[in-house]
């Protein structure tokens, strides 16, 4: 019986050459990365965008992975990257189509499906910097920890944004504004928006 | 605790004050502002409101990018290029045959006066012998600069996935050591006519518009090797590029003829 193999073993076969480990590599993370993207992003099209750029840059730089942070954080962080840059590029009259709203697990509740279209709606409105916390801690059971090592923040700073954003959450959904006040102080670490290509990997 | 506490509203002790992780005095100093204070009151509840309505989200299935076509997925390939991609792939492939269709006039008829040239001047590496089959030793990647190739070697050959990641090996060696960079010899094996490089009466521009389409490489990318062959029985096309991205590398790429898709690659850093 052979046993899977783990990510290391697919890199180390990828940084060799082998396109069909990465292929692997994909399969694997794909879901996680897809879902990061469509909750941050709001459109199937602009997930399926910033997916194949995070892909793609972790293919090209695939040469410089070390190992020292786990595989999944190192993409974790290139896919962040290629979000922002989305979210850099995007007009500021984009609006969301009824179409990209997500089909729940349970297809013939019609009230499931309004209600995760609402929140999905809703999560757009709340600023980026908290989304992303959401996204990462609250769909993803990404550790507090792990996402203040992810954005390079403190852990403080992790809770604090955490806390805002469900507020802000809560808020939209009520159809008040998510921004009660629309940014941190000044004093706050804004969110770790590294070169696309060169995201910086934990040593 | 946090270095980050707002001594006004404690925002980082309440999200674990939702979660009810919080315990003895934190928990109690929480309280306390709780108490008195509204705005924190009013979060509060909407936070709460916001974790269940996070709760509820499912997720949804990505587009399986794993098992569609990989050509997009080349070290050489730039995000830019995505874009166009998805929404018309053959944008760039038009791009990229009509650049090469501009040098091909240039190419071919510098294989047919250089195609006689002896080998055995190669062993000196001399700019003149190494770059037989080539026109001119141009930067690749300059937009409008006169873009050169070599012509296509037709031995006959049938490739495997071993024999080729042997020939890019060789090949990424002699990369390595041509200055400037031109032509390579031709490949190792069976029926090396000595003295000669074959060429094929197939269009350089043809197969090297088909590896740019196949493999996803930029129009400005100058094939440093062609060869018209077999892969694994299947009529192909070999190329060999140099990368343009921060990690140099030779990329021997093998597409099959009838549709361009890719049948292999292989990587040689430099």
């Amino acid at each position: 019986m052979t046993e899977p193999l783990d990510d290391a073993d697919l890199v180390r076969r990828a940084q060799g050459g082998d396109r069909s480990a990465f292929a692997d590599l994909m399969r694997r993370h794909e879901r996680r990365i897809y879902n990061l993207a469509y909750r941050m992003l709001g459109t199937r099209d602009d997930a399926h965008d910033a997916t194949q750029e995070a892909f793609l840059a972790c293919y090209r730089n695939l040469g410089r992975f070390r190992g020292d942070s786990a595989f999944g954080t190192w993409l974790h962080r290139i896919a962040l990257n290629a979000c922002y840059d989305s979210l850099r590029r995007r007009r500021p009259t984009t609006s969301l189509d009824q179409e990209d709203a997500p089909e729940p697990a349970v297809a013939d509740h019609a009230d499931a499906a309004t209600a995760a279209a609402d929140v999905h709606r809703a999560l757009q409105e709340v600023p980026e910097e908290f989304r992303v916390v959401l996204i990462l801690h609250e769909l993803q059971d990404v550790s507090v920890e792990e996402v203040a090592a992810m954005l390079d923040v403190p852990i403080g700073t992790v809770k604090s944004r955490l806390f805002r954003g469900r507020a802000a959450l809560g808020r939209a959904l009520t159809g008040g504004s998510p921004a009660r006040e629309e940014r941190e102080p000044a004093s706050a670490t804004p969110p770790s928006k590294p070169p696309a290509d060169h995201p910086p990997i934990q040593r | 605790m946090s270095e980050r506490a707002d001594d006004r509203h404690p925002d980082d002790l309440l999200s674990d004050y939702v979660d009810g992780r919080l315990d003895g005095e934190a928990r109690a100093a929480v309280e306390r502002h709780l108490a008195t204070c509204v705005r924190c009151q009013d979060d509060l509840v909407t936070a709460r409101a916001g974790a269940q309505a996070l709760a509820s989200l499912p997720e949804v299935d990505p587009p399986g990018l794993a098992d569609g076509p990989l050509d997009w997925l080349t070290p050489s390939a730039t995000v830019a290029d995505l874009a166009t991609r998805r929404v018309g792939g053959r944008t760039r492939w038009q791009r990229a045959t009509v650049a090469l269709a501009a040098a091909a006039v240039v190419v071919v008829l510098a294989g047919v006066v250089t195609v006689s040239l002896s080998r055995s001047e190669k062993q000196a590496s001399t700019s003149a012998g190494a770059r037989a089959p080539s026109v001119s030793a141009t930067q690749p990647g300059l937009g409008g600069a006169l873009v050169s190739g070599p012509a296509v070697v037709d031995q006959g050959r049938s490739y495997t996935a071993s024999t080729i990641e042997d020939l890019a090996h060789r090949l990424a060696t002699d990369v390595e050591a041509s200055a400037p960079p031109g032509v390579l010899p031709s490949p190792p094996g069976q029926s090396q006519a000595p003295g000669k490089i074959q060429t094929s009466p197939l269009d350089p521009a043809t197969v090297a518009g088909c590896l740019a389409g196949g493999a996803g490489l930029a129009a400005t990318d100058t094939p440093l090797y062609l060869e018209a062959a077999t892969y694994q029985g299947v009529p192909a096309y070999v190329g060999g590029f140099r990368t343009s991205d921060s990690h140099p590398a030779f990329l021997l790429v093998v597409v099959g003829r009838a549709d361009c898709s890719i049948l292999y690659e292989a990587r040689q850093p430099l």
